[in-house]
């Protein structure tokens, strides 16, 4: 708390002196949605009398205007929405709440940013991208489950981890280095099925950022990138009811208001249905089979008075896959989140949370009559402040504190036949994290808008447990154990965040940026693919913090009157205490699994093109990267820098949508990627009359390219009237994924093929071939009669 | 797991995942010397074999290494000098295996050293030899598979695999299988550890099997577990070759070991049924 005061008091004399020249008054409130009652989320408010004067909603909705007395004409703006105008007489400090009227549901529809129009130019922030949910609907997607983490793989500088797969890589970061929020909770296994579905049903969801790298201080604790999800806070005028029918899974969801215009709640649910086919099957191993996952969110919002407002959310999902008695595994994440949000006086705002998260999973093996059961949990509890002063039009100051205490238990097998299944317990392991943020986002003659700040994040190794000292032995070399309340091993790391834009003229900008990231949680993972039963281990004794620093610089150009969306943007990425496996690596039930580890350095860089159409009837973009990403480690290739796994030279992808008339829409994708760098023997040899692949150089090679194309299209069917009001509104959406067939190597194996000559071959194993997918959403709406 | 559930993820979708075999355009490394050799605690000769790598594409004709010096000595003084009987297979004399001792072997080939070292460790008993039965998405594995009392308070590490022998006089026989099980004791120290081996292809009725069971070192132990896991394995993110126990970076490995047999069983249309 020394390092906020110090940091605060500063701040104050630099910025706050200079105010109290003239009187000034500020005019605050919330922007909504007036057929939803939605919060807006970067809507703007300004006046008319003065130019270069706006400020943004933030992620609550509240803004927060100070001007100098004066007669003005209030103005607020959001794509899709219609203007809102108001004079009024500026004397005292007044609320103002806006309702913005969607302008119609036809060019809502076409609208690809909800957003003002000029952010991505004007604001210091880059790397960020805002991703509008709705047009996530559009773009086609792999057995027809929109998905906000495949659509996210399609812009520039993030990649995507495999075939249908929703895990990504951001700059060169790993899979395990993005901090996924949802409601500010951490999700730690954001898959379903293997990756090939998301946590997260599109129906619960309201906004969502991505952050490259350069992120705002109040975020921390992941390296590479931010990608920062809200639940919806559902409707608090009407009640509705919606969902969809697809071929894979069905969705349902219920919002409706709490009490009118002050509160309201949404649930959301999601289940797949695979399993139900098998139950046909008469073979026992497949009718007793079970594969499903299902995924349920609820939030609800109630508005204490003016000043104040709460809000609880909740996100549980969970996979269930068993073959028959004899196998079986269970896993998922549960998030809680509890927020209040208060408004301190009309220039200070304030959100206090609680955030809970919790990840597990839990596998049975029962053959002959031996039943075995192994389990692991990962879980945080977390307090979060964050204060947002709106100083005037040209100043903002975000600070705040965030207090994570997390625990995991590594894995516990327990078993009913102890003779030959030992039970075992791995010691416990708990940390507590904790961070300190203040950041200050200034404009500075009308041209240039600066984002400075600092976060201060620290992680100790705390009891009740054991810890062990490696180095630089395999063995042990040490234990100490640590009661509950002790302290072990404490690191402390201040990260500096320094954006900035120069506006030098009309819709063009030059930005430029650099920012530390630290990360205390990394997960274990030496296969190709991710496994939900994948390790998390905590910074410890023998694992530093991984840290990050990344440079970066762009050029921004809107055109034709924000049609038309240009950046280029290049990086350079430098990441230390990464960490890799030594061979054949015991990274399950291991109590001292540190010691299969080893640590080394990456760097990552590269240039992003993004071309982006927001309006019209044809919108869409093409992303393009050029990208390098290389590892370097004592133990692997003589120390010299080689390609990451997911180092692809070129990425590209090529989105359209077309609105053909407002109720048919057509889409396509189009992905073209170098393959993924690989081992591939480099010879043979033969031992005890079998021949074995030789390896030389780690990922010296390269898959063969990937490339795909999906095509999707949407019929907005007729709505229905009932008791001569529309109620009932519905659509179809077709797709078809992996259009022309091309097969993509999912995997290539060297096996031996022949049992007596002992030959090896080289095979390949496609993933798909075309998948098409039928889905039918509909929605229905309670109206009240007009009176 | 994961194979399993892709599997079922592709049963269940009726998608049409598909394999084929592909050329690749590959680094070529060849020449590096091969060393495979071995000492047990039955009754000798001995042999070493030595061979050359060869580049991925060639033919399967192994490069047999000639004129090389081989010895195998042991930690009491005993020394053999081996004799190359045939091209690249050298046999020892006089040298035995013998628990409880500490075996070098040296190799000098082409103007290069090569050294290694292996313990022979005591044999472990087989308990009991059985075959399980699964069923899998209606096909049925057959699995062998032995139980064996692991010494408490030790590390101890095995390796079993499977020798099959036709009942019908009419097929070639299949003799001993190519694929080993590697096992340790790290979560089962002192109790009866059960080990399945598998066969290089499908099992058939009548087929009579037996399990070879030999307790080996550590350094043998990572050797057999990275070949399965990290050489020889689709889903590692990172291939490499095991790690030798000889020097001078030859590929293979020198291994001393005490070899157990398990009983006959033969296979029947109830299950199986033991033979001696």
């Amino acid at each position: 708390m020394r390092y906020l005061k110090i940091l605060l008091s500063t701040l104050a004399i630099i910025f706050f002196l200079p105010l109290f020249a003239q009187t000034k008054h500020t005019i605050s409130g919330s922007i909504r949605d007036a057929k939803t009652g939605e919060e807006l989320i970067g809507a703007t408010v300004s006046v008319k009398e003065l130019a270069n004067t706006g400020v943004a909603t933030n992620a609550y909705g509240f803004y927060s205007l100070t001007l100098p007395a004066g007669k003005y004409t209030v103005q607020s703006r959001y794509v899709g929405y219609t203007e809102f105008s108001e004079e009024i007489v500026l004397d005292s400090s007044r609320v103002i709440n806006i309702n913005l009227a969607p302008a119609s549901v036809q060019i809502k529809q076409v609208e690809v940013s909800a957003r003002r129009a000029d952010a991505n130019v004007k604001d210091a922030q880059m790397s960020a991208t805002r991703l509008d949910i709705k047009e996530l609907e559009k773009v086609p997607v792999i057995f027809g489950e929109k998905d906000i983490l495949k659509t996210i793989q399609l812009l520039p500088g993030v990649k995507s981890a495999g075939e249908g797969n929703s895990g990504f890589y951001v700059r060169g970061g790993g899979a395990d280095q993005n901090l996924i929020l949802l409601d500010e909770a951490l999700v730690y296994n954001a898959s379903h099925l293997l990756g090939f579905f998301s946590t997260f049903n599109n129906d619960a969801l309201k906004d969502a950022t991505l952050y490259k790298g350069n992120m705002p201080a109040e975020y921390g604790g992941k390296l590479s990138s931010v990608l920062d999800i809200k639940m919806k806070d559902g409707n608090d005028k009407t009640y509705s009811v919606g969902g969809g029918i697809g071929i894979i899974a069905s969705r349902l969801y219920v919002e409706g208001p709490i009490v009118k215009d002050k509160g309201s709640f949404i649930v959301t649910g999601r289940r797949t249905y695979a399993d139900v086919f098998a139950k046909f099957s008469k073979d026992t191993s497949i009718n007793k089979s079970i594969l499903y996952f299902y995924d349920i969110n609820v939030k609800a919002n109630y508005r204490l008075g003016k000043k104040d407002r709460i809000f609880a959310s909740g996100y549980f999902g969970r996979d269930k896959f068993g073959l028959g008695t004899t196998f079986g595994i269970d896993y998922g994440n549960a998030t809680a989140t509890a927020r209040w949000n208060h408004i301190i006086n009309d220039r200070l705002f304030s959100n206090l949370s609680f955030i809970y998260n919790n990840f597990s999973w839990k596998v049975s093996i029962n053959t002959n009559g031996l039943d075995i059961s192994i389990h692991s949990i990962i879980q945080d509890y977390g307090l979060k402040e964050d204060l947002e002063y709106f100083l005037d039009t040209k100043n903002k100051i975000k600070f705040g504190a965030q207090s994570t205490f997390r625990s995991t238990v590594p894995g516990e097998i327990t078993s009913n036949t102890p003779t030959l299944i030992k039970p075992l317990t791995l010691s416990h392991t708990y940390g507590w994290e904790n961070a300190i943020y203040a950041q200050h986002e200034v404009t500075l003659w009308n041209k240039v808008n600066l984002n400075y700040g600092l976060r201060i994040s620290s992680f100790s190794v705390t009891g009740p447990g054991k810890n062990f000292y490696f180095h630089p032995s395999p063995q042990p070399t040490d234990t100490t154990v640590l009661k509950l309340g002790q302290f072990g091993k404490t690191y402390v790391n201040p990260e500096p965040r320094f954006s900035l834009s120069y506006n030098f003229a009309k819709d063009m900008s030059f930005k430029a940026a650099y920012s530390r990231n630290t990360q205390n949680i990394h997960l274990l993972s030496n296969t190709t693919t991710s496994n939900p039963t994948d390790r998390w281990i905590m910074t410890s004794n023998n694992v530093r913090p991984e840290i990050a620093d990344q440079v970066s610089a762009g050029y921004f150009y809107n055109f034709l009157n924000n049609m038309f969306e240009v950046s280029f943007e290049g990086y350079y990425k430098v990441m230390q205490n990464q960490i890799d496996y030594i061979p054949n690596a015991q990274l399950r039930a291991n109590e001292t699994v540190e010691s299969q580890l080893i640590y080394g350095n990456g760097r990552a860089y590269g240039g992003e093109l993004f071309i982006k159409k927001r309006t019209g009837k044809v919108t869409g973009w093409v992303s393009y990267t050029l990208s390098r990403t290389e590892r370097k480690f004592n133990e692997v290739n003589n120390n010299s820098w080689f390609p990451a796994r997911y180092d692809r030279t070129h990425d590209l992808a090529i989105v359209l949508m077309w609105d053909i008339t407002p109720r048919i829409n057509v889409s396509a994708t189009w992905v073209y990627q170098t393959g993924n760098a690989v081992t591939y023997a480099s010879g043979k040899y033969q031992l005890n009359g079998t021949w074995y692949p030789y390896y030389s150089f780690r990922n010296q090679d390269r898959f063969p390219p990937y490339h795909r194309l999906d095509i999707g299209a949407t019929f907005v069917l007729k709505k229905r009237k009932i008791a001569g009001r529309e109620m009932w509104e519905h659509d179809l959406n077709i797709s078809f994924y992996n259009v022309y067939a091309r097969q993509n190597a999912y995997q290539i194996t060297f096996i031996a093929s022949d049992v007596v000559t002992g030959q090896l071959r080289t095979e390949q194993l496609a993933l798909f071939r075309v998948v098409p997918s039928l889905t039918y959403n509909f929605k229905f709406t309670y109206v009240k009669k007009q009176k | 797991m994961k194979r399993l559930i892709i599997l079922a993820i592709s049963a269940a979708l009726i998608t049409s995942a598909c394999r084929k075999d592909i050329h690749l355009n590959l680094q070529n490394a060849s020449g590096i010397l091969v060393i495979e050799g071995n000492i047990n605690d039955q009754p000798g000769p001995y042999s070493v074999f030595l061979s050359k790598s060869v580049t991925f594409y060639d033919s399967n004709n192994v490069v047999p290494v000639s004129g090389a010096a081989v010895i195998i000595s042991d930690n009491i003084g005993n020394r053999d000098s081996l004799t190359e009987v045939s091209p690249g297979h050298y046999q020892t004399a006089t040298i035995t295996g013998t628990v409880g001792r500490t075996y070098q072997l040296h190799v000098s080939s082409e103007g290069k050293q090569y050294d290694a070292t292996s313990i022979l460790h005591p044999p472990v008993a087989i308990d009991s030899t059985g075959v399980q039965f699964i069923s899998f998405f209606g096909q049925t594995q057959i699995r062998p598979f032995i139980e064996f009392t692991d010494p408490a308070g030790i590390e101890n590490y095995y390796k079993a695999f499977l020798y099959v022998y036709p009942y019908t006089p009419n097929t070639v026989p299949r003799g001993k299988q190519k694929r080993v099980s590697p096992v340790n004791d790290r979560l089962s120290d002192g109790i009866t550890i059960q080990t399945s081996v598998r066969a290089n292809d499908d099992l058939h009725t009548n087929d009579t099997l037996q399990i070879e069971l030999n307790a080996i070192d550590k350094a043998m132990y990572d050797y057999w577990a990275t070949l399965n896991s990290t050489t020889l394995s689709s889903q590692t993110a990172a291939p490499a070759n095991p790690p030798s126990n000889i020097s001078n970076n030859a590929l293979g490995y020198f291994s001393a070991y005490a070899a157990v047999l398990s009983h006959h069983v033969v296979l029947d249309p109830a299950g199986f049924h033991r033979i001696d």
